[in-house]
């Protein structure tokens, strides 16, 4: 109990100033390290002023100090209690490049309805191309495929033989690069919405991807095809596929409610797992603008096929092998240390 | 944690101590957002021009650094300064908000950069208006992406002591032989109310005198009404009535 309060609030503001001060330092500067003595007085300071909030509670004539108390205690929790912050320091390239996978193999299932959906879109995009050719111009939205298949590639080839393409290959990746990567957020984020969104993103990735690949082997230009796409395919789909597996994981802990856990445990429990994905995504992207850009869009006789699909064989083997292997002798303490 | 005024959240520390915070109302988050995104025009167009101007040395490259600039100032804006302003953007700042975690600990890493990626699903189907019905739909005001980052907007809550110093000091302050009835009045006169009479006090010559006489009557009535006046204390007039309540409430807090 306080017997005389003029006294006691005139004791402890150099105190709350003190504390004020250092946290005001500590809001202005985000990489201001403290020492451990600095660390030490900030606690007790905070510890003074949670026990003088208290203390001055029991004194309904002090609104203004319990108010200011309280400001100090709120601004000063975050900084006692605060999370685990990201430190360049402790970034760890083979942990980091180990998780991607480890996160892509636990979601496995996830990553299954998700192939599942989208080879039953190229399924549903080949046969009505198949069955009906005119409607590939309603299925595709890129123009330049609307076209007869065999044309283009006369077009492309003729464009080689006079001395390659002249296109701006920069900006072109530049545009890949960050037109996929919105796609693969939007397939995450959507997922939200109980998945369904993320689900016909999916397929309807697939159907124009089916609806391709027919068009272009019924005009027998497969090789073409295969050397036009494999290469920034075989890592710019699977991007997209895990893009849309974390959207699935949204789906599956906002709906799905497992061992009696809140939803925002739920949440908690898949953000690192959302973020490794997300790394992973936009790293694959990067790289798959750089292929389509200065790669694939040079065809024979510049670059003959065979090359281009041995380069997109090669690397669809060596994703497979990284996904499922990386990291495999790890420990989960390894992972999350 | 636990909600006594809608607008208000209370987190109870470990050691049993309470503090609340202010939410930041979905309006006011709206004036925060319009403040960024024109900061984001600004920036666009500085890149855009600066870019321009680059791309006479090669047109190619320039053009790429201008897309993915464009493309990562868009998304690292947020990121970038929700991460390294304690839970604000300039937007936030100006108008006195800031992001925390639901728990009220410090923003991780990746509550920002999600948050930040859900902004896109909360747009549907134009301007924010998916996130604005959800935010309206729970109690702490959280739009989806808060909802997943586990995240939530509060005002800051730095209480700074009104600008009492500016007044010039008050001589004799009658009230002072009535000290219980100095308890009363600091009791029941609510911060934001003292600060209100500071400021009315601290305006004095900006004001009509018609006004001013209206403005200190109605205030010292509204004091009058609330509190039991001692003998002696009914005849002083509103400004000096209105004087020596500052005087009572902050002669303490001038040492502050």
């Amino acid at each position: 109990m306080i017997v005389n309060l003029d006294h006691f609030l005139n004791r402890r503001r150099p105190l709350w100033k003190e504390y004020d001060t250092l946290l005001t330092q500590l809001e202005r500067d985000h990489a201001m390290r403290l020492t451990l003595e600095d660390i030490q007085r900030l606690r007790r300071l905070h510890e003074t002023v949670a026990g003088d909030l208290v203390r001055v509670r029991t004194f309904a004539t002090e609104p203004e100090t319990v108010a200011f108390l309280e400001s100090l205690l709120a601004r000063g929790f975050g900084f006692i209690h605060e999370s685990k912050r990201f430190r360049f320091r402790h970034l760890n390239l083979r942990r980091g490049l180990t998780s991607f996978p480890r996160a892509v193999r636990r979601h496995q299932k996830l990553l299954s309805l998700i192939c599942i959906t989208f080879l039953f879109g190229m399924l549903v995009g080949g046969v009505l191309v198949r069955l009906a050719p005119d409607a590939k111009d309603v299925l595709l939205p890129f123009g330049h495929l609307h076209g007869d298949p065999s044309e283009r590639v006369a077009m492309e080839e003729e464009a080689a033989m006079e001395g390659g393409n002249n296109f701006q290959q920069g900006s072109f990746a530049a545009y890949l690069m960050q037109n996929n990567i919105r796609v693969s957020i939007l397939a995450m984020v959507i997922g939200i919405l109980g998945g369904i969104f993320t689900l016909i993103i999916v397929f309807y990735n697939g159907v124009i991807l089916g609806a391709v690949c027919v068009d272009y082997i019924m005009a027998g230009e497969g090789v073409f095809l295969a050397g036009w796409l494999l290469p920034h395919g075989s890592v710019e789909i699977p991007a997209i596929l895990f893009g849309a597996t974390a959207g699935m994981l949204i789906a599956k802990a906002a709906f799905i409610r497992e061992d009696r856990k809140s939803f925002l445990s739920r949440m908690r429990s898949i953000r690192p797992d959302l973020l490794r994905f997300m790394g992973g995504v936009v790293g694959l992207l990067i790289w798959a603008g750089i292929i389509e850009a200065f790669f694939s869009q040079y065809h024979a006789p510049i670059l003959p096929y065979s090359v281009k699909i041995a380069f997109g064989l090669i690397q669809s083997v060596l994703l497979i092998v990284y996904l499922m292997f990386a990291g495999s002798n790890q420990t989960g303490e390894e992972e999350e240390g | 944690m636990s909600f006594q005024d809608p607008h208000r959240i209370t987190f109870t520390t470990a050691d049993s101590v309470s503090f609340s915070l202010q939410l930041a109302s979905p309006v006011l988050r709206a004036y925060a957002l319009m403040i960024d995104i024109c900061v984001l025009i600004g920036l666009q167009v500085l890149i855009g021009t600066v870019m321009q101007i680059l791309k006479v040395l090669s047109f190619d490259t320039f053009q790429a650094l201008h897309i993915l600039l464009s493309f990562g100032v868009t998304l690292g804006y947020y990121m970038l300064l929700e991460w390294s302003w304690n839970g604000q953007t300039i937007g936030k700042r100006t108008v006195g908000i800031r992001v925390i975690d639901v728990q009220a600990c410090r923003l991780a890493g990746s509550q920002v950069v999600l948050r930040t990626l859900f902004r896109a699903v909360d747009m549907i189907p134009y301007f924010y208006f998916l996130g604005t019905v959800v935010a309206f739909s729970n109690k702490r005001f959280q739009r989806l992406g808060d909802l997943v980052a586990g995240t939530m907007v509060v005002r800051t809550t730095k209480t700074t002591q009104p600008p009492v110093q500016d007044l010039p000091p008050v001589k004799f302050n009658s009230f002072r032989k009535f000290p219980r009835f100095e308890a009363q009045l600091r009791r029941e006169t609510s911060p934001a109310e003292g600060e209100c009479i500071v400021h009315a006090l601290l305006r004095r010559d900006e004001l009509d005198a018609e006004a001013r006489l209206s403005l200190y009557q109605e205030m010292a009535d509204q004091i009058r009404n609330r509190l039991r006046l001692p003998e002696g204390l009914e005849t002083i007039g509103d400004e000096p009535f209105l004087r020596n309540c500052v005087d009572t409430l902050y002669r303490d807090l001038k040492v502050l």
